[in-house]
């Protein structure tokens, strides 16, 4: 017995099917083209397209890994983009007849996506070039708009698998790209000054002007010296106290108010003292200090660049619509959209404008706007709010109010993605550089008062003051955070580990329990037995369940449209679809009612008895039970490891789910405890359950879920993790993305983000001892400009240099390159 | 300090009190900043075309040999 298994087993692994375009493994039907296996028709045909027009090497290349091309695609969904007002803002650039655009392809992810990119022009000689921006994940394409028109263009790239993502933030033309430049220009001028202040400033450090003749060369240098540091002080330093402005605007402190006071006092002591002719100030140091303050920001705009899902959330606003004119449908901007119109919104798609349900039923997701995860049901003649998600069906409406952005924005804008957890004043650096400003501020008062009205010396006194401001500019304290933070972004990112941002780290490096969900978090969402118990189904009544199953987004149904295999789902319309979310669905085909989901909600008693390690959809047609299909989840094989790991270093580990306890024997081991396993929680049960641990058990969570079903509870959770093999595929509740297969690194991830909290808190160490060495000379009245240039860059570079090797040092302890 | 002025001053053999070597400083002076614009213009250029914007697919790029299309499809 045992060994025939073993055989089925070495059989089933040899006759494993890998896809010669995206080498994923073969689950369907093995589409044989051209001596090659494929997936599905989507790779076969790219593979057509390419081969037709000598392109192949794009399989040679190292890495390479074609995409299928997206399932969401439909004739005509570009057609928008040739409307003239919509070309006129995506387009770069138009002389009539050559055009430019630059388009964000997400999917874009190896060396033989550039290459291929690059030569589209040979897919269609319309196009005259492209060039890649790989780090943005931006192609530029420019082409001939007599011969083809964008939308083509926009259909070409998305059939060969690189779906552009055209948001209304493209629509709108918003050029970011200038500011980097920006930012570049800023980080030069103030290099440049810097270099030739401190070169003019030398014959001062060494008081080489203190006879007659070199009087008139000090005062020379000094001018310069005031010169050049004008556009850093103005140009270069200008962001700093814009944003302190706002901050205290807004009523708090931000960590550029104590940096703006410090800048702007020294340069006007700076000034006073080249005026009055009492000394050469100190440009050097200003001119440093935002050097390289502007130099840290820049590398953490950079590593938060790479993080494809840093966007604005205006990205996320549909562009166009479906709009029906006399039975016929065609796309729109939906800026164009008139009261009255009737619009097609379908499955997942945003609902883009108020408007009145004209179909019979819709079940609307407003997890965007409110928060709450599950759908609310509409129905025909209520009103809809624009901000929802539809979900199930396509239905139509009727537009009640013209689109406003503002609306839109303002209604987004209040609650989802302005989180709570990201509470600026809440994070170390900002906390330390609080008492931080106000220690040094009051040490400054002091010795201000004890030079003016004890030792009564004015002069001294206010020169004391701005050193002590100067000397203690909390730039160290903004390097260090900045340096470390983006360093463990860019090491989690190699490993497939994707944080929103900085702040995301250090509630990591916080957390002490961690709740996992089950489906589709650790159990593989592609791979499941499935198995079907009852009475034979006929042919047509496959194709209702894989139709039935194919509305529904929950991980079970999309396992069935999975392994139905040999049917296609019918593009016959279901009518009266209804989803309830933890039950089931059900809907008419034709007269005939089919109902898909668990035991209860098909009114069987549980025919299978005893619980075995697997779930059960049931299927009635018109109430009549035909049998159950079970699925057979396969867990991660990582799990039992990750899980071990976990509580070995002291978190506490719990399992959330939303299905019946059917795997407990399996699991409870795993967990330890089987207090730890919850079973057939509902969406709001999860969510409490992560409340009650972080209110009644002051525990900092870290919820792992598939971020789809789970918005609720990730978004509760300190830290929300959505496990996706697909890193475009997020939902904004969650603080970060690991790839399936990673998870089972997630026990380094948190101790290197543990790491990471303490090499902050050592370069704070360091820079505070730099800070107390600057204060000791400040106070006493007697820090040179020689000191104050030694100091500045040297505290700067130690910390800098502190932090990257620290950080990369325990990157290579914990994730053990 | 006096001493190491007077050493740095006594290397290149000129007096401080020369007026003439002094007005050739203020010369050079200028002329080392001119240059130094110079590279900052230079900098500042390379960054409106574009030198910055992208710093990894050129690398890529590289190594990705041109159309040969009698061997691509050998493969």
């Amino acid at each position: 017995m045992k060994s025939g298994d073993n055989n089925i087993l070495e059989k089933v692994i040899h006759e494993k099917h890998t896809c010669y375009h995206c080498g994923e493994e073969c689950r369907e039907d093995i589409v044989e083209f051209d001596d090659h296996e494929f997936c599905c028709d989507g790779c076969s045909v790219v593979y057509d397209l390419l081969k037709e027009n000598d392109l192949c090497r794009y399989y040679s290349i190292d890495g390479a890994q074609g995409i299928s091309p997206a399932e969401s695609y439909f004739p005509g969904k570009y057609d928008y983009l040739d409307l003239p007002e919509v070309r006129e803002k995506i387009l770069e650039f138009t002389d009539g007849k050559l055009a430019r655009v630059n388009w964000l392809v997400p999917k874009m992810h190896c060396s033989s996506c550039i290459w291929l990119l690059e030569q589209l022009n040979r897919l269609n000689p319309a196009i005259r070039s492209s060039v890649v921006n790989f780090p943005e994940k931006k192609v530029r394409i420019t082409y001939d708009s007599q011969q083809i028109s964008l939308s083509e263009l926009a259909a070409l790239i998305t059939q060969i698998g690189y779906e552009p993502y055209i948001s209304l933030n493209d629509v709108e033309g918003k050029q970011i790209k200038k500011w980097n430049r920006t930012r570049l220009y800023k980080i030069g001028i103030s290099g440049f000054a810097f270099g030739n202040i401190m070169m003019l400033s030398f014959p001062e450090y060494f008081h080489l002007s203190e006879s007659n003749s070199d009087e008139n060369l000090g005062m020379l240098f000094n001018i310069l010296n005031l010169v050049l540091s004008l556009p850093v002080f103005f140009y270069c330093a200008a962001d700093f106290f814009k944003s302190a402005w706002s901050a205290l605007k807004g009523k708090y402190l931000n960590i550029d108010a104590p940096i703006a006071l410090a800048l702007l006092c020294v340069f006007l002591t700076s000034l006073y003292q080249i005026i009055s002719q009492t000394g050469p100030g100190y440009f050097d140091s200003l001119a440093g200090a935002v050097f390289f303050m502007l130099i840290g920001r820049y590398f953490q705009d950079k590593t938060y660049a790479g993080i494809s899902f840093d966007r604005d959330y205006k990205s996320y606003f549909p562009v166009a619509v479906t709009v029906i004119t006399n039975g016929i449908e065609n796309r729109r901007p939906i800026t164009d959209l008139k009261t009255g119109e009737k619009m097609l919104v379908r499955n997942q798609e945003l609902i883009p404008a108020d408007s009145v349900l004209i179909s019979p039923r819709a079940l609307i997701d407003y997890s965007f706007v409110s928060g709450e995860s599950e759908p609310v049901e509409r129905k025909k003649g209520d009103t809809i709010y624009a901000g929802g998600k539809q979900t199930g069906l396509s239905v139509e409406l009727e537009v009640l109010r013209q689109v406003s952005q503002s609306y839109l924005t303002q209604l987004w804008n209040s609650d989802t993605f302005t989180l709570e957890k990201e509470n600026q004043n809440q994070t170390l650096a900002s906390r330390i550089n609080k008492y931080f400003s106000l220690i040094v501020f009051g040490i400054a008062i002091i010795t201000f008062s004890i030079w003016l009205l004890i030792l009564k010396n004015p002069e001294t006194a206010f020169n004391a003051f701005t050193t002590c401001l100067l000397v203690a500019c909390p730039c160290a304290l903004l390097l260090s955070s900045t340096f470390t933070n983006g360093n463990l972004l860019s090491l989690f990112g190699r490993n497939r580990f994707y944080l929103k941002n900085a702040h995301a780290i250090e509630r990591l490096s916080k957390i002490d329990t961690i709740v996992f969900d089950k489906t589709g978090t650790i159990t593989q969402v592609s791979d499941a037995e499935v198995e079907f118990i009852g009475e034979t189904l006929t042919n047509e009544e496959l194709v209702m369940i894989k139709t039935l199953a194919s509305q529904s987004s929950h991980p079970l149904s999309r396992m069935l449209v999975r392994e139905i295999n040999g049917v296609n789902a019918s593009r016959r319309i279901l009518t009266a679809f209804t989803e309830y979310e933890g039950k089931g669905m059900k809907a008419f085909w034709g007269n005939v009612e089919v109902k898909l989901g668990s035991a209860k909600w098909v009114d069987s008693p549980n025919i299978s008895g005893q619980p075995d390690n697997a779930s059960h959809v049931y299927v009635s047609v018109n109430s009549k039970i035909r049998g159950y299909f079970t699925l057979r989840s396969k867990y991660r094989p990582e799990l039992r490891k990750t899980v071990s790991i976990l509580q070995n270093s002291g978190f506490e580990t719990y399992l959330l789910s939303g299905d019946k306890p059917t795997d407990r024997t399996f699991l409870t081991p795993v967990f330890g405890n089987e207090s730890n396993l919850l079973f057939e929680q509902k969406p709001e049960e999860k969510l409490r359950f992560i409340e009650h641990l972080q209110s009644q058990n002051q525990r900092n969570v870290l919820m792992i879920g598939d971020g789809l079903n789970d918005a609720g509870a990730l978004r509760q959770s300190d830290v929300g993790l959505a496990v996706s093999d697909d890193i475009n595929n997020f939902s904004p509740a969650c603080d970060a993305i690991v790839e399936g297969n990673q998870l089972v690194l997630l026990p380094a991830f948190i101790r290197l983000a543990k790491a990471g909290q303490q090499i902050i808190k050592l370069s704070f160490g360091i820079s505070l001892f730099y800070n107390i060495l600057g204060l000791s000379f400040a106070v006493s009245g007697k820090l040179s400009p020689v000191i104050a240039a030694i100091l500045m860059p040297v505290s700067s570079i130690t910390i800098v240099l502190f932090t990257t090797l620290a950080s990369n040092l325990a990157a290579r302890k914990y994730l053990k390159y | 300090m006096s001493s190491f002025r007077e050493a740095l001053y006594g290397s290149f053999g000129v007096s401080n009190n020369n007026p003439k070597v002094m007005s050739a400083l203020y010369i050079l002076i200028i002329a080392s900043l001119f240059v130094a614009i110079g590279f900052l213009g230079a900098f500042i250029w390379s960054v409106r075309r574009g030198h910055f914007d992208d710093d990894y697919t050129p690398s890529v790029r590289i190594l990705l040999d041109e159309t040969d299309t009698k061997t691509g499809t050998l493969q």
